[in-house]
């Protein structure tokens, strides 16, 4: 009956590539914040690109998301709006393989052998009166 | 870049957000074949992110992205690149947004009759209010 909006948004992107599922997303994503920028100015676009220095067909674009934004222009927006900026590139997590570092599946380097830890038994062990006396 | 990672973020973003099941074909059958998919994952993101940030004050941010329709019910109109899709939407009681149905607006920029489509989408409305409370 009712669904996530991940399952819904999986299920329509289907037909496009992830490349072009990325971009639309973000050009999306920075419409939205300068849209929301704007009407927390009170300001029409006119008034709004006057602000930013730019023509009023500029910032319709910037809102629909139809501008290719060098990184100046995504600086100089996010300066002059007091947007903070977030580089978009982020390392992805490698999983940890058993045995060594990883950097790929394929690539693994091992633990030195002094790494190496003999795996704990603590079935004979047990507390004596000198353990005890020192506790 | 992966688009589960995309979608990730953007869940990440947009916090809960449900969607009814038939939402997902609805948004198919109005796009797929027109290769504008990605033109309606942009101008949708948009919607979601200003939706998730000013909830029912979104309607706020302009008439050509978001009105209230009756006391309940809410629109997310999308005339850009003539896409011409309406997509109506409720809150529910614990505040989070619910996206009920999607439609083409045959009628493209004129005033929209939204009679049939508020019937269909209170219906699903009742029908997810009435889920959630038999849990």
């Amino acid at each position: 009956m009712d669904k996530e909006l991940s399952d819904i948004l999986a299920g329509i992107s289907d037909s496009i590539s992830d490349k072009d599922f990325t971009l639309a997303t973000y050009q999306g994503l920075i419409a939205a914040e300068i849209t929301m920028k704007r009407i927390e100015k009170k300001m029409n676009q006119t008034e709004f690109a006057k602000y930013m220095g730019v023509t009023q067909g500029m910032v319709s674009k910037w809102e629909k998301g139809e501008t290719n934004f060098t990184l100046g222009t995504l600086t100089n927006i996010a300066t002059k709006l007091d947007i903070m900026m977030q580089c978009p590139f982020v390392a992805r997590p490698t999983p940890l393989y058993s045995g060594g570092f990883t950097d790929t599946k394929d690539n693994i380097t091992p633990f030195p052998d002094k790494w190496k830890v003999e795996a704990y038994d603590n079935s004979s062990y047990q507390l004596v009166d000198s353990d005890l006396k020192e506790m | 870049m992966k688009r589960e990672d995309i979608i990730s973020q953007l869940e990440c973003i947009l916090g809960a957000v449900l969607c009814y099941s038939d939402l997902k074909d609805e948004i198919l059958e109005i796009t797929d074949g027109s290769g504008r998919i990605g033109l309606f994952i942009k101008h949708f993101v948009k919607r979601l992110i200003i939706l998730s940030q000013k909830g029912k004050n979104a309607i706020s941010c302009g008439y050509k992205l978001f009105e209230r329709i009756d006391s309940e019910l809410y629109s997310m109109i999308f005339l850009e690149d003539e896409l011409n899709i309406r997509i109506l939407y409720a809150f529910l009681p614990n505040g989070e947004p619910v996206l009920l149905m999607a439609f083409y607006e045959r009628s493209g920029k004129r005033h929209t009759d939204y009679t049939i489509p508020k019937t269909i989408a209170m219906q699903r409305l009742n029908e997810i209010k009435e889920g959630q409370k038999n849990g």
